[in-house]
């Protein structure tokens, strides 16, 4: 049924640049920090070195995210207001506790991997265990936050926080390799290693998207609109998903995380300005 | 008629609204909003669009023709819905949205941080984070806006500034309870003398939002005002998503585990 005039029933989100930057990196720190716990918890050989250039990578990534959500804030001086309360029924607020934890876990795994006299007073399985549950839900917990919107793009299909999961997860492995190949801290071996999983998390990825794709249907179209199209089908999909499977580089795998978190906030701001796609989204209980 | 305690809200009769936009008027008076600028959009008599960061009261016009060839003129006086379980106030990290003692929803300037989450969590396009860009020295820049039901009136026992200023009293304040038994008093009245498609908007009953503390009588079906049939919850869903993303993030991380212990030659 035609609305009002041809005015959009929602606002569109303000978010830009630095939220879109934040959602990538913070779910590629995440996801290093879940290869650094797992190799650091197995610790056998060549999982050292794993677990020294995962915590590095996680905890110099993760130290950008702040900076990013605190620019684009209304008033950047009351960030710490996102910190006054306890309020899980507010994904944003969960968010903000989760990576001011995941924050001090990734440096602590860091740390302990700098410096073996630090590591006999916390040792560095104590924050693997504890960082892990933390990293997988702040992997996740960016998909909750849109879906939890009225947004019809971003809140059909519960699948989108499986997807950001499944990306954040194998750019996180992405970002692991490139750091080993930056600081070439891991042997070719362990590279290896590391690209076999990355390649097992971007098949998941790829299952994903393909489920969230069918589930939201119509709601989709923006992702086809000029603008958003070139970069979900060429940056997300053949450069984030194909191109890791067939190229052993990091690279493309890092790009297209960016590309997909870009395609979904960008379709998101166009599917709020869509009057008949929320009007038929609200029309059935 | 406003103590502390009870809850109150807005009945819009849109039958009775003859677009003079008196309540557009007060609003921006009472709460010191600045102008937005004149801009003729060709939209019947409707230049103000929708709501802003500084426009809180909206008056919409709808030109109908019928197949008949009959044309009938709608009114109507939007506003925040003040919703009995506000998705703004579930989203908004920093707590700045509250229920004050009179059951509305309240955006607290000195906490708000500008976010823009409560402006995607609302259904109805309700709350704007003002631009810092835009010259509006009277209100705290950054933050979240939209119509506080006069909060510092009800404060002090007065209506808010649009239902007091309205002539034809198609804005009507008052205890919410009230209100409802008035609302459906006149959608009965109304269709008993013909206007079949009066109905409410905003009773409690299966609204998935509660049911809105400003309840609308319209003379058309929802979606003529711009307004969702069935508003939905965003945290209705809020546990599926996670439950969908945590398991999704489990199972790739023992997918992971796996490829790591794998050793190639």
């Amino acid at each position: 049924m035609k609305g009002y005039y041809d005015e959009p029933a929602l606002k569109p989100p303000d978010w830009g640049w630095s939220v879109i930057a934040y959602l990538w990196l913070g779910g590629a720190a995440a996801g290093a920090f879940v290869v650094g716990a797992l190799a650091s918890l197995r610790n056998k050989r060549g999982d050292d070195a794993i677990a020294r250039c995962a915590f590095g990578a996680s905890s110099a990534v993760v130290l950008l995210c702040p900076p990013l959500l605190i620019s684009h804030l209304g008033r950047p001086d009351r960030f710490h207001h996102m910190l006054r309360v306890f309020k899980p029924s507010s994904p944003m607020n969960a968010g903000a506790w989760a990576l001011t934890g995941l924050s001090a876990l990734a440096v602590a795994g860091a740390a302990t991997s700098a410096s073996p006299k630090l590591r006999k007073l916390l040792p560095r399985k104590a924050v693997a265990l504890a960082g892990l549950p933390l990293a997988l839900f702040f992997g996740t917990y960016t998909g909750v936050l849109l879906g939890h919107s009225s947004v019809p793009l971003w809140a059909a299909s519960p699948i989108l926080p499986a997807l950001f999961a499944c990306s954040s997860l194998a750019s996180g492995t992405a970002l692991v390799s490139l750091a080993a190949s930056l600081t070439r801290g891991i042997d070719a071996r362990g590279r290896k290693r590391l690209h076999r999983a990355e390649r097992a998390a971007t098949a998941a990825e790829a299952v994903a998207l393909a489920g969230w794709l069918n589930q939201i249907g119509p709601y989709g179209k923006p992702l086809k609109s000029d603008g958003v199209r070139d970069v979900f089908q060429i940056g997300a999909i053949a450069c984030g998903i194909i191109l890791p499977m067939i190229v052993r580089s990091p690279l493309p795998g890092l790009v297209g995380a960016l590309a997909l978190r870009y395609s979904v906030v960008a379709a998101g701001k166009l599917s709020s300005q869509d009057q008949s796609a929320y009007l038929e989204f609200t029309k059935e209980r | 008629m406003t103590a502390p305690g009870s809850a109150v809200g807005f009945f819009t009769d849109s039958s009775l609204c003859i677009g003079c936009k008196a309540c557009e008027v007060a609003c921006k008076q009472w709460n010191q909003l600045p102008a937005d600028g004149i801009e003729f959009t060709g939209m019947s008599y409707d230049n103000t669009r929708g709501f802003s960061a500084t426009t809180w009261r909206h008056v919409q016009f709808i030109e109908q023709v019928d197949d008949a060839g009959a044309v009938r003129w709608l009114f109507n006086s939007d506003v925040c819905k003040h919703c009995a379980d506000a998705p703004c106030e579930n989203a908004c990290p920093t707590a700045a949205i509250i229920r004050t003692e009179f059951d509305t929803v309240y955006v607290q300037q000195d906490v708000c941080n500008g976010c823009g989450y409560c402006v995607v969590a609302c259904p109805f396009g309700v709350l704007e984070v003002e631009s810092r860009a835009r010259d509006c020295s009277s209100l705290s820049e950054g933050t979240a806006h939209k119509c506080t039901l006069c909060y510092d009136r009800l404060q002090d026992g007065m209506e808010p500034a649009c239902a007091k200023v309205c002539p034809t009293d198609s804005i009507q304040f008052g205890d919410l309870a009230e209100l409802h038994e008035r609302a459906k008093r006149r959608v009965e009245q109304l269709r008993d003398r013909g206007e079949a498609r009066a109905q409410l908007y905003g009773e409690p009953e299966g609204h998935e939002l509660g049911g809105l503390h400003s309840l609308f009588l319209l003379l058309d079906e929802p979606e003529r005002y711009n307004l969702p049939r069935h508003p939905r919850s965003p945290k209705r869903a809020m546990k599926a998503f996670y439950l969908a993303g945590l398991a999704a993030a489990i199972a790739v991380t023992g997918a992971i585990g796996l490829a790591l212990r794998s050793n190639p030659a």
